[in-house]
């Protein structure tokens, strides 16, 4: 697959646009000085909670970073235009950019100094997502020659209409930010576009609309509450989030239990240490390129790690624990007993089914008309694949690997499934002559 | 139903009903959002809108308007309990509303007509303070009050209920005051009308959504260990069960002794996987006679430490090593791996040894039939101080008085037992008591998780 814009990765035109955002803010701000009884107290809190909330994002299902305090703290800053005692909140546009764009490289700064993964594409999908809700609310004449944050009609006679046009504003933004975001990860990812947009709707959605109500709120309560409007109008959305963090710490913990069940046939001596491991790496690309969901991926996964469990009830372990080279009877003995463990645990019903059908051979589609799960056609091809190379990243044992899988195409393996893989193989470097397929 | 109507009244009369735009405002919320499936999520106690709308009433409409949007959103949502229940439960809130609203007034919350509007600081004085105490006394009467039905199913103290309510669900609840707060100071001052609900609704919903995810992860979680657990079962000569049945008594020797709720968690876990280390050990599984060959006994003196290693990258299991890796050390000190003695042995692992010895002998053993209940306590109080902790022995003794968890042990029972004998013996305990493992098995006390990591 190709990157989606032509040479450049998006990552790149995103960043570089990103970072024109503040330069041209700078300039207007050159040009036209800020005008006088500009509402810096109210924008120095937006900036405090703005950077709180950069330190403390949260993981959505391993799709991507969301910090959603600081995302509704920079909407909330964008849309505030009316303080206590009817006084209006007065700044413009090119200040509320850079005070996001402040309040992120501090984020930055801070992050970087506690060395933790930092994400730029992802800042700068933030930032050319905030620009267009700017410009609209704060800068753009509407209506008889004034933006919507100085429209009184709306603000203060027909609140609720105002707070719906405010609403919309906010949802456009985050839904350009959505449409970016998967842009860059379905070129990281080598994914299909649609398929990280929906994995965006499915597990990122609910989040954003969250978010943009809460800036809305903020904005509507500053009149009566003042700049206390944006830590109190945050709570819900913390509690949320706090909600999401366990979330995330549980899905570690179910994901560092599951290794370490795939573990325990390396300890007790019946497979290759690190074999389960790799499949699992493999599998998950390969998914990937196959456009699965991200939850899909976590039970491929899962039962990729997973796929040599029932070899613990071998009474002695077989050679190297390859089950490539076993009779298909002994295959599919193991794979029956590994689901079996799985499936008495009844809260992995996906994974056992995978695992039941790993061992199938492709042909049953063909011919007997029986449906075999995606996942499971992957794990066979990668288990073979991996099995044969044992672990090796030498070219020609690679090649050799892929020729023995080919010959076994549309009989044992999937031909869907081996295509990505050649893909894969050929993409990060590994099994550098790309298999002629004969057709 | 009675005392919920007086006090109604009583609030009525001191602050009459006020709007009825926002009572039916009100009501609809707590409706639609009491008739959304309840997460499953018991110890973080998702929100409730139920208690938001509540103290909303109590500041916008007085006792009497709480007492109703209360009951209305109890009584009326889509029905999954009996009517007679339903019933109950809706004069339960409309007893909790009233007093949230009589709270309100009597600590001079301010009667919010359709004009009102402050300063900010007024507003909190006036509105926010009295909701936080409403809130306050809403968590603590529905802790007292909830604690008294289950006091007349149960045999479990009142007050050591309230305590346990208060702990695992004050912090989530007293989140109420606050959004109520916020929902209020959209709809009065703010005019936003059927808006506001709109807009505050949204985050709470995902907050709900996001605790709703939770409940799945746990559950995913847990299987996720009761697989590992399958694993001993299936390979490590644990008969099917054992490990489950081991985990329930541990966790009523525990509860006896008044060990916290995350050492009964941390234990629970640690009776499931204690026996990890045993997998692919066939010698050891399968002790046929005594004496035991030297292959048997290094890989039963080394399967605590083994145990621990396989699960040692689970972060949130951390809690369960040492019961782990010292659960065959005996209180005289000449158990293994490390021939720990006493109090120096973890709590977890004295309680845990005393479940497995038990369970042991339960089942047949070397030349003897399973014994009873009664019989092994007696076999078990012969070993306190040399092989066991007796206050823990006392505990699942105090733990057996119970019928119906002695009734629930027995039961967990089949008739399958295992090839050969139980190295959780405590005959086998005592033989290896006897041996002396050399000194190379025995690491020195200091270095003993440093040189397993």
């Amino acid at each position: 697959m190709r990157p989606v814009l032509g040479r450049f990765s998006p990552a790149i035109v995103m960043q570089g646009v990103a970072a024109c955002v503040p330069v041209a803010a700078l300039a207007v701000l050159v040009l036209n000085p800020p005008r006088d009884g500009t509402s810096w107290l109210t924008l120095a809190v937006f900036l405090a909670a703005m950077v709180v909330g950069e330190l403390w994002s949260v993981s959505m299902l391993g799709v991507r970073e969301v910090p959603p305090l600081a995302s509704a703290a920079a909407l909330g800053c964008v849309m505030s235009s009316q303080g206590p005692d009817g006084a209006m909140i007065r700044y413009d546009a090119p200040i509320v950019i850079l005070t996001v764009v402040v309040a992120m490289a501090i984020g930055v700064g801070v992050r970087g100094l506690r060395v933790v993964p930092l994400a730029l594409p992802e800042l700068a999908a933030r930032i050319i997502g905030i620009a267009p809700t700017v410009a609209l609310y704060r800068w753009l004449p509407l209506d008889r020659g004034r933006p919507v944050g100085e429209d009184e009609r709306l603000l203060v006679e027909h609140r609720w209409v105002g707070a719906l046009v405010m609403l919309l504003i906010a949802l456009i933004s985050l839904a350009i930010e959505m449409v970016l975001s998967s842009l860059l990860r379905a070129s990281r990812d080598q994914a299909p576009l649609w398929r990280s947009f929906a994995d965006e709707v499915y597990d990122v959605a609910p989040l954003l609309l969250a978010i943009g109500t809460s800036a809305v709120l903020i904005a509507q309560a500053e009149p009566f509450l003042g700049a206390l409007a944006i830590p109190l109008f945050l709570i819900p959305l913390a509690l949320m989030q706090l909600a999401l963090r366990r979330n995330a710490a549980t899905r570690v913990a179910s994901e560092q239990s599951i290794r370490a069940l795939s573990k325990i046939t390396d300890i007790s001596g019946f497979t290759r240490a690190g074999h389960a491991e790799a499949v699992a790496r493999l599998a998950v690309q390969v998914g990937r390129g196959l456009g699965m969901s991200a939850r899909e991926l976590v039970d491929l996964e899962y039962a990729a790690l997973l796929h040599d469990l029932g070899q613990v009830r071998l009474r002695s372990p077989i050679p190297d624990g390859a089950t490539v080279s076993l009779a298909p009877a002994d295959q599919q003995r193991i794979a029956v007993e590994g689901a079996g463990i799985v499936r008495r645990t009844d809260a992995l019903p996906r994974v056992a089914t995978i695992l039941e059908s790993q061992a199938s051979p492709y042909h049953q589609v063909r011919e007997l008309g029986e449906p075999l799960p995606l996942p499971s056609r992957i794990i066979k091809v990668i288990n073979a694949y991996e099995d044969m190379t044992a672990g090796r990243s030498n070219a020609q044992v690679q090649d050799a690997a892929l020729e023995r899988i080919t010959l076994g195409l549309g009989y044992e393996y999937d031909p869907d499934v081996v295509d990505i893989l050649t893909a894969v193989l050929a993409r990060t470097g590994a099994g550098t002559a790309p298999v002629r397929r004969a057709s | 139903m009675v005392a919920a109507f007086a006090l109604a009244l009583l609030g009525h009369s001191l602050s009459p009903l006020r709007d009825p735009t926002d009572l039916a405002l009100l009501c609809a919320l707590g409706i639609i959002g009491e008739s959304i499936p309840e997460s499953k999520v018991l110890d973080s106690a998702a929100l409730s809108f139920l208690g938001i709308v509540t103290l909303a009433a109590a500041a916008l409409i007085g006792p009497a308007g709480a007492a109703i949007v209360a009951g209305a959103s109890t009584l009326l949502p889509i029905a999954r309990l009996p009517l007679s229940a339903r019933l109950f439960n809706a004069s339960m809130s409309a007893l909790l509303g009233s007093l949230c609203g009589l709270t309100y007034v009597l600590t001079d919350g301010a009667a919010l007509g359709r004009t009102a509007v402050g300063s900010p600081s007024g507003l909190l004085l006036h509105v926010g303070i009295p909701m936080v105490a409403a809130n306050i006394v809403q968590v603590v009467m529905n802790a007292v009050l909830l604690s008294g039905v289950i006091r007349l199913t149960a045999p479990i103290p009142i007050r050591e209920n309230v305590t346990r309510l208060l702990e695992s669900s004050g912090a989530a609840l007293a989140g109420h005051g606050v959004l109520a707060f916020l929902l209020v100071v959209l709809l009065r001052p703010g005019a936003l009308g059927p808006v506001a609900a709109l807009l505050i609704v949204a985050p709470l919903l995902g907050a709900q959504w996001a605790f709703s995810q939770l409940a799945n992860e746990r559950h995913t979680r847990q299987g996720a260990i009761d697989a590992l657990a399958q694993v001993v079962e299936v390979s490590a000569g644990a008969d099917r069960g054992q490990t489950q049945r081991v985990a329930t008594i541990g966790a009523l020797i525990a509860r006896n002794a008044t060990l916290s709720h995350q050492q009964v968690d941390a234990l629970v876990n640690a009776a499931r996987l204690h026996n990890l280390g045993m997998i692919g050990e066939p010698a050891a599984l399968l002790i046929r006679s005594e004496p035991l060959d030297e292959v048997a006994m290094s890989a039963l003196s080394a399967h605590p430490a083994r145990s621990v290693r396989m699960i040692r990258q689970i972060d949130f299991l951390s809690d369960t090593f040492a019961a782990i890796r010292h659960h065959h050390e005996r209180y005289d000190g000449s158990g293994y791996p490390d021939g720990l003695a006493g109090e120096d042995i973890p709590v977890l692992a004295r309680v845990l040894a005393v479940a497995d010895a038990f369970d042991a002998l339960s089942e047949p053993g070397p030349g003897r039939s399973p014994l009873s209940s009664a019989d092994a306590l007696e076999e078990l109080a012969g070993r306190a101080g040399a092989q066991l902790d007796g206050r823990f022995v006392e505990a699942l003794r105090r733990g057996l008085l119970d019928a119906e968890e002695a009734a629930k042990i027995e039961a967990a029972h089949e008739d399958d037992p295992m090839p050969g004998i139980n190295h959780d013996d405590p005959s086998v305990s005592d033989l290896l008591a006897r041996t002396d493992f050399g000194a190379a098995t025995r690491l020195p006390a200091a270095g003993r998780y440093a040189a397993d990591m």
